[in-house]
């Protein structure tokens, strides 16, 4: 079996510049035929239909599950693959990837698709006609996966069937409507998606999901808001999701949580649907690997061991790790990540302080035990989800002054750290690798012998400059030399 | 000013096996506008070379005039509001192997070399639409 890739774009060479043009020259059956057929969009321009009809229609072809119709985009071409989708709005944005609207009125859809064995990846679909909706699914079972949907007073997603599975995808409306996803026979099975109105639409949905059969399906960590009820018939078996609605929630929906606290922009024309620090979407999804391994921005799950709730995950920022000999060698790795909403000062929830001098305050490990092993005086023990690392050190070569006493001795570690970053290069001592570019994780290694004074020697010139920014909040408060005296800025982990 | 892509294709005599009634219905047919682009668009290079379509450029056609060869054939319901017949791709499409169109267009639209990959017409809308214009007849549920 071969799979017939055609690209499809206004650009020059594309082997179509229609949606509709590749649809119709796949073969009516691709089991005979013996090959499956793969359309990939490219962000020449906004793919746009006008006139009331679906800008692509899918039907009438013989499939099975080795001879598939998939639609999805070029290299690069996805808003997933913009260089900025971490801090791009989440919502249809055609200057972000690959987008395609159309003025499809009533049943049709933006996209339409009849046929079985259809699979849609990496879109961004948008309805703007009467009444309609952003996939009509004519009842058959298209697999949708990373995409975003906005749909008018029909839906997102319109006439679903049971069969039918949705993950990683913003389905959201632009209009007061019934839906958001309106089941042909029963809702599709839902993984890891944002399902929302809203706040400013003229009234919200009546239900996030309606069908006429209520055959059973699956809703896991989910995030529905913005919506008046959430399902009719109740014919869904809901997983960690959660929603705004305070009332008659089935188990395994959390509700009562406020809409605009967890995510960045609730309204229609500057909506933004990607998670806000702080969201209790945050770490209270059920880990599932098989549906949500990578969420709708490219981000792996989990992150810090967190399983967020809707399509999109938070990165965990400052995932720092250190390994100390306290033999005076040190060895250590130092990573940072963040991007411009979510910086460092992101974990300040999971620290908190101790207040024993001789103890180190290094890591919240979010939920797993971290095993450090160090000899010579250490301790470990959990706080709720934070685990702190104990350190004692008999001859004081290295000490923990990372928390919060200024009265300590100055060879402890907020001091090393103070004086080596802002004054002390010391070149070849430690090597430097860095991984990654904005949103970056930034790690550093290496291995260097501590000064007479406890100094650690990192060359402060050698960190990159968001890096730097970073370090420099945390140095400014409250005071230069305690690099954690601002809570939770900073986060090490063991490194093995 | 439009560009018009046609089905040449035919499902029911070309395709093997041939499709039952209802994917043919639900497929387009030859003589279905496929899709109406506003001129200037750049074609890919199937749309231009492939057999199964044909491209036309009419000058003289307005883009929403072209829309109505876009619409589906509803299915016809009954008093229980149950579809009696198939939703067909295209309501109407145009003959365009209809004696009434110049033979250079017939010529033409017989190629399935594609030496020519767009015809221009020049004719008034009116003219070949009042000529040439079907109505899809509807097809029973099998």
């Amino acid at each position: 079996m071969a799979v017939i890739v055609k690209t499809i774009g206004s650009g020059a060479g594309r082997d179509f510049s229609t949606l509709a043009g590749w649809a119709a020259s796949i073969p009516a059956n691709l089991v005979t035929d013996g090959n499956s057929y793969e359309g990939h969009c490219y962000n020449d321009s906004e793919f746009v239909g006008t006139g009331g009809g679906s800008i692509l229609t899918l039907t009438g072809h013989t499939t099975d599950a080795s001879h598939t119709i998939t639609l999805t985009t070029g290299p690069g071409q996805s808003f997933r693959d913009n260089a900025n989708v971490q801090t791009n709005a989440l919502r249809y944005n055609a200057a972000n990837g690959v987008a395609i609207t159309s003025d499809a009125g009533g049943d049709a859809g933006t996209i339409n698709i009849g046929d079985s064995n259809v699979f849609l990846a990496n879109l961004q679909v948008k309805n703007t006609g009467y009444h309609g909706n952003g996939i009509a699914c004519g009842e058959s079972d298209p697999q949708i996966e990373d995409c975003i949907v906005a749909g008018d007073a029909r839906g997102a997603l319109y006439n679903t069937d049971h069969n039918q599975t949705v993950r990683n995808c913003l389905l959201y409306v632009l209009e007061p409507s019934a839906q958001i996803i309106q089941g042909g026979h029963g809702i599709a099975n839902l993984y890891f998606c944002t399902i929302v109105a809203p706040s400013d639409v003229d009234a919200p949905p009546t239900k996030a999901f309606n069908t006429g059969y209520g055959t059973a399906s699956v809703a896991e960590n989910c995030a529905i808001f913005g919506c008046a009820a959430l399902d009719s018939p109740a014919s869904i078996t809901y997983t960690t999701c959660m929603t705004d609605l305070s009332s008659g929630l089935p188990s395994g929906v959390t509700g009562s949580k406020t809409y605009a606290d967890q995510f960045q922009n609730i309204t229609t024309t500057s909506a933004d649907w990607r998670e806000k620090p702080g969201a209790a979407l945050r770490g209270a999804g059920t880990a599932d690997a098989t549906n949500g391994a990578i969420d709708i921005a490219t981000t792996a799950r989990p992150q810090g061991g967190n399983w967020d709730i809707g399509c999109w995950q938070s990165i965990v920022a400052g995932d720092t790790t250190l390994t100390i000999d306290v033999q005076a060698t040190v060895e250590f790795s130092l990573a940072l990540s963040g991007d411009a909403n979510s910086p460092v000062e992101a974990l300040a929830a999971d620290r908190r302080d101790v207040q024993n001098p001789l103890e180190m305050g290094l890591v919240t490990v979010n939920d797993g035990a971290c095993p450090l092993g160090f000899e010579g005086g250490v301790a470990s023990g959990l706080a709720g989800n934070v685990e702190w690392l104990s350190l004692g050190f008999a001859d004081r070569n290295i000490v923990s002054e990372w928390l919060s006493q200024p009265s300590i001795d100055g060879s402890f570690v907020g001091e090393w750290l103070k004086s080596s970053l802002l004054d002390t290069p010391a070149p070849g001592e430690f090597a430097t690798s860095l991984i990654g570019v904005p949103p970056l994780t930034i790690e550093f290694q290496g291995q260097t012998q501590l000064t007479a004074d406890g100094v650690l020697p990192i060359e402060w010139s050698a960190l990159p400059a968001i890096m730097r920014v970073s370090l420099e909040r945390l140095l400014s408060s409250p005071t230069k030399r305690r690099i954690l005296g601002t809570s939770g800025r900073l986060r090490l982990l063991k490194r093995q | 000013m439009t560009e018009l892509l046609f089905m040449k294709w035919d499902h029911s005599t070309q395709s093997i096996p041939r499709p039952p009634a209802r994917d043919l219905a639900a497929l387009p047919r030859r003589f279905d506008l496929i899709t109406a682009e506003p001129d200037g668009l750049r074609w890919g290079t199937e749309e231009l070379s492939n057999p199964r379509f044909r491209i036309i450029a009419w000058p003289l056609l307005e883009i929403n005039d072209a829309r109505e060869f876009l619409s589906p054939l509803l299915p016809r319901l009954d008093i229980n509001l149950q579809a009696v017949t198939y939703q067909q791709y295209r309501a109407f499409f145009l003959d365009l192997s209809s004696l009434s169109m110049p033979l250079a267009l017939r010529s033409w639209w017989q190629d399935d070399s594609r030496a020519a990959s767009k015809f221009s017409v020049s004719l008034p809308p009116s003219t070949v639409t009042a000529a040439v214009k079907r109505a899809r007849a509807e097809v029973l549920l099998a």
